[in-house]
């Protein structure tokens, strides 16, 4: 499955909502070594409020498998609190603006690569269906050729800096009416890969 | 201009070019800007296909073109130095942008390597920085800007250049890959993940018995896998496998030295 879970229905999954958070201790902290506060194997920070929300791939199980935050920008974000120099310009804000965070994906290249598209196309269609124009993120410099590989349109936001010991630079995504169709081959899902379900969300019918 | 909003028409440029020798003309002069003498944007492949013409990028072939001087461009594809360029071996190893000076803090370099150096330098090529542009599932790639001999890095603008770099390469590989989706391109794929394995510990110097005995299958299986690898990229010996596999990206080298 592939869920949108916000404040609506956090609370429906809660096991699901746990295991994401132990998966991001394992990658971001064990592996990563991020800097980043954890409790009981747990990773989470003052953004995972009640206005961010997740999309979030679970296996049969519900359990995790990969997941992505999204934060407003008309409220507090990491761009904006905690890596402010890396925007240039002003840093982009508004309610047609998401900024992505904490991409947990799993650290086996096919299942890496499976999970990822599943999440790009999600990160498409939540922006249809919640109005986003555009995603702000920042970058590891290491992941930028990887990120642009997919074909959507990016636009760098400021110089690249070392943020948190790698270099790093803010971008924006844009989600124009053609982004699905600009979607490179390998970042296409295959057809039996799961479709972005709203159930129990804000955004739900 | 500020650099950002050079990056940002650049960037905006680059989505709407005619081909690749607008490309090259774009990025010739972003790279003068920056103050850098010469780039080479290039996949870490067989470069034969190369033409000056860059009929290889509109035949969806791969991506290879720049503005080295063309006698060392011919030497250097004549003499296949594609293979063991420090430059090249060094942005396999990294993720992010480096000087060709902290090389030796990347790979180990050899005498062959210090000789390749030595003729970069005599073709007129001094010092460099290089972007690596690693896509998964494909050929390794680079942006390397350069500098003319006796004349020193633009050491201001190479956060710069690490954006530009990465922009660069996407359009010369949509570009590539545009041309024709369906081409026959030197990237043959991947190869399954049995044959994978039989491959590595091939590069690491095993028989196919020693394969057969680590993964528990049969002489006979690994011999069958590693001629279907051979029959994959369509060469003549388990020497040429391997270093499909390594130019491929398929393998590292340093899961093959480990």
């Amino acid at each position: 499955m592939l869920r949108l879970i916000d404040r609506r229905n956090l609370e429906e999954f809660p096991d699901l909502v746990r295991s994401m958070h132990r998966d991001r201790k394992r990658l971001f902290v064990d592996i990563f070594h991020w800097d980043l506060p954890h409790k009981n194997g747990e990773e989470r920070d003052a953004f995972d409020d009640d206005d961010a929300s997740y999309l979030v791939l679970s296996d049969d199980a519900e359990r995790h498998i990969a997941s992505i935050r999204f934060l407003r920008t008309d409220r507090p974000h990491l761009l904006d609190t905690v890596f402010p120099e890396l925007c240039e310009a002003a840093i982009p804000r508004g309610p047609a603006i998401r900024e992505i965070t904490r991409l947990c994906l799993p650290l086996r290249k096919m299942d890496r690569i499976a999970a990822r598209n599943i999440l790009a196309r999600g990160i498409i269609d939540y922006a249809r269906k919640a109005g986003v124009e555009s995603y702000t993120a920042v970058c590891h410099m290491a992941f930028l050729s990887e990120l642009l590989s997919a074909g959507w349109r990016c636009t760098p936001l400021g110089m690249p800096q070392v943020a948190g010991g790698a270099p790093a630079g803010a971008v924006e995504i844009h989600m124009d009416g053609d982004t699905a169709g600009l979607l490179a081959a390998n970042w296409r899902c295959s057809p039996a890969a799961p479709r972005l379900s709203l159930y129990r969300s804000e955004l739900a019918a | 201009m500020t650099g950002l909003n050079a990056v940002q028409a650049f960037v905006d440029k680059a989505r709407t070019l005619g081909g690749p020798a607008e490309l090259r003309e774009l990025l010739a002069d972003i790279t003068t800007e920056m103050g850098f003498d010469y780039f080479a944007l290039m996949h870490h492949v067989d470069l034969s296909g190369y033409s000056e013409a860059l009929t290889h990028m509109e035949e969806g072939e791969l991506v290879a073109l720049g503005t080295y001087p063309e006698s060392w461009i011919e030497r250097y594809i004549a003499d296949n130095i594609v293979a063991n360029d420090p430059v090249l071996l060094a942005s396999q190893r990294t993720n992010v942008g480096f000087c060709w000076s902290d090389i030796p803090t990347l790979i180990p370099v050899t005498e062959a390597h210090r000789e390749i150096r030595e003729r970069t330098v005599k073709a007129g090529i001094d010092d460099g920085y290089t972007v690596p542009a690693h896509v998964p599932g494909e050929a390794n790639g680079s942006c390397n800007f350069a500098m003319a001999a006796g004349r020193a890095l633009p050491h201001d603008n190479l956060k710069m250049a690490q954006l530009i770099g990465g922009f660069a390469f996407q359009a010369a590989r949509a570009m590539v890959f545009n041309a024709f989706p369906e081409a026959k391109r030197p990237i043959k794929g991947p190869l399954t993940q049995r044959q994978l394995e039989c491959v590595l510990f091939a590069a690491r110097g095993k028989s196919n018995w020693e394969i057969g005995k680590i993964l528990g299958i049969s002489e006979g299986t690994v011999k069958r896998h590693i001629e279907d690898a051979r029959a994959h990229y369509e060469v003549g010996s388990r020497m040429q496998v391997v270093m499909r596999a390594l130019f491929e990206g398929q393998i590292g080298l340093v899961d093959a030295l480990r």
